[in-house]
């Protein structure tokens, strides 16, 4: 299970770009390994989907501009 | 002097403590958590929440009350009239305390800062609405660290909400066995295959539940790994719209039957709606307990009148219809919550002294006992003097109506079984009344042949 975790880890680090390093910092409250690991891999995979989500949308967009200015016979004067 | 009590609940925070000193509560807070607290202060953070109701307000103490060297603040938190648990919360206290512990998660990272913990026991009912009362409960938000708390989050209100609305409502009494929420692994196997296929559940609950098993034989550390803030809201979001979706109704059938079916006309029910007024007039208390409350009709009759009510049922049905009224008329001095009366919230924790038992949130000015004696003694083969006796112990004056044997209702109880009460007579339990209360006056509800009494405390039970 370790290793597919890990591999899953790093794919998604891969995508969402949500984590990076850093120093560990005190807490009363123990986290715990599990709790830490997979907060980490759902806060990429929720990082990730928005980051798609968002370059989707800059996708549809730039679509949507194409089409229109193909659309619009004065756009090639401006 | 007086002395100073520190309050048992609070002592695992190096941050601070409660305390009670004359009779008033009061938290320091140490020099430790000096930094968090004046960014707390100066960020603005804390008059956002006190101004939204989120948070209890608080004010600064000048006098000198501090008991250590590392006391940098003492202040004075708003008066919560009853400390309540989230055992004995009903599904939609316990989901709206969960949606208050995100809402201000998301205000602190506003803010920067952050939740140091998501305890339910930080939450209490206060006006009708769930409030925040842990004031050292944030610390400064460092770029990159997770959020600590997700694990107690996770623990104290997802598990036991999606126990409750996929599996039975009952199950959050699990909560008064594991004082730190609910283990996630043993949620995972009481939980319904069917909500695998809820993704937050699948994610927040069950891989959560076996990412902890893997890890606690290979405990590692990630505290290397950063999570960015963006990261950071979103997984905040899903737990929002995970506790959102979770969602539990009583059918009606469990909560409407008991007016309908009591030995009540409307004409006897509004004689006893007056008379009960009538006794709760007399005595005007400022706190007033309903045992077996059903859905709060009589309690309504003292929070009415601006008492400090509570009203306790052993139906977790009748006490979300009791809290969802409070909510859609915006009552402030009702408490909806579930209590087993043969069996009430004992104390809990460490040394037995971080949770109080029903007892020691007493005594309270009056007690209401309406249609409730028949089911303690016959239900639960209770003697009157026990039941006196307890009532002694936790009420100065008490509203109590005796069901006689020939009542439907006390016949409906007996149909199943032999009858081994012949003691069950209006005289016996005067006189094993007696010694605990004076009666001060007894009215007879004619057409049921039930009777009111008004009762005073005249001794103390050993």
């Amino acid at each position: 299970m370790g290793n597919r975790l890990i591999i899953f880890y790093f794919t998604i680090q891969s995508i969402g770009g949500s984590l990076y390093f850093c120093a560990p910092a005190y807490a009363y409250q123990d986290l715990g390994s599990g709790s830490y690991f997979i907060q980490i891999i759902l806060a990429a995979l929720f990082g990730g989907f928005f980051f798609l989500k968002q370059y989707w949308k800059k996708v549809k967009n730039f679509l949507a501009r194409l089409l229109n200015r193909k659309e619009d016979p004065n756009d090639g004067n401006q | 002097m007086t002395a100073i009590n520190s309050i048992p609940g609070s002592f695992r925070d190096p941050s601070g403590f409660l305390f009670l000193y004359e009779g008033r509560y009061f938290r320091q807070i140490n020099s430790s958590y000096k930094e968090n607290f004046d960014q707390l202060i100066q960020s603005g953070l804390y008059h956002r929440l006190v101004e939204s109701g989120l948070l209890i307000s608080h004010k600064e103490v000048t006098e000198k009350l501090e008991q250590a060297v590392e006391c940098y603040k003492i202040i004075e938190p708003q008066f919560i009239p009853f400390i309540s648990y989230p055992f004995e919360w009903c599904f939609s206290q316990l989901k709206n305390a969960a949606i208050l512990t995100l809402e201000i998660q998301k205000i602190a990272l506003e803010f920067g800062m952050s939740l140091k913990d998501a305890s339910a026991y930080n939450i209490q009912y206060l006006n009708g609405n769930p409030i925040f009362i842990d004031t050292l409960s944030f610390e400064i938000y460092l770029e990159g660290s997770p959020w600590v708390a997700y694990r107690q989050f996770c623990q104290h209100f997802l598990a036991p909400l999606a126990l409750m609305a996929y599996g039975d409502v009952r199950l959050s009494q699990l909560l008064r066995v594991y004082l730190d929420g609910l283990p996630l692994d043993l949620t995972s196997v009481l939980l319904p295959a069917r909500a695998r296929f809820r993704w937050p559940i699948l994610m927040h609950i069950f891989l959560h539940g076996r990412s902890q098993r893997y890890f606690s034989k290979r405990p590692k550390t990630f505290n290397h790994l950063k999570i960015n803030k963006k990261g950071l809201l979103e997984l905040i979001g899903s737990l929002d719209s995970a506790i959102r979706a979770l969602d539990w109704k009583p059918q009606k059938e469990e909560w409407s039957d008991y007016y309908q079916e009591s030995n009540y006309s409307s004409e006897a029910m509004n004689y006893k709606r007056e008379v009960v007024e009538q006794f709760i007039d007399r005595v005007r208390p400022s706190t007033l307990w309903d045992l077996g409350a059903n859905i709060g009709i009589f309690s309504r009759l003292a929070s009415r009148l601006g008492i400090n009510t509570v009203s306790f049922d052993l139906s977790p049905a009748c006490t979300e219809q009791n809290y969802l009224e409070v909510i859609a008329q915006g009552e402030k001095n009702l408490l909806p919550l579930i209590l087993d009366l043969t069996n009430p919230s004992p104390s809990l924790g460490w040394a037995n002294e971080e949770r109080m038992s029903l007892v020691e949130r007493g005594p309270v000015e009056m007690i209401m006992v309406l249609a409730l004696i028949h089911h303690l003694v016959i239900g639960n083969n209770l003697p009157f003097e026990k039941i006196a006796s307890f009532l002694n112990k936790i009420g100065d004056t008490l509203i109590i109506e005796f069901v006689p044997k020939t009542d439907p209702q006390v016949q409906k109880l007996l149909c199943t079984r032999e009858d081994i009460f012949p003691d069950y007579t209006q005289d016996l339990f005067e006189d094993s009344f007696k010694p605990y209360f004076s009666i001060e006056e007894r009215i007879l509800l004619k057409s049921t042949g039930r009777t009111l009494y008004l009762m005073k405390k005249v001794g103390r039970s050993g």
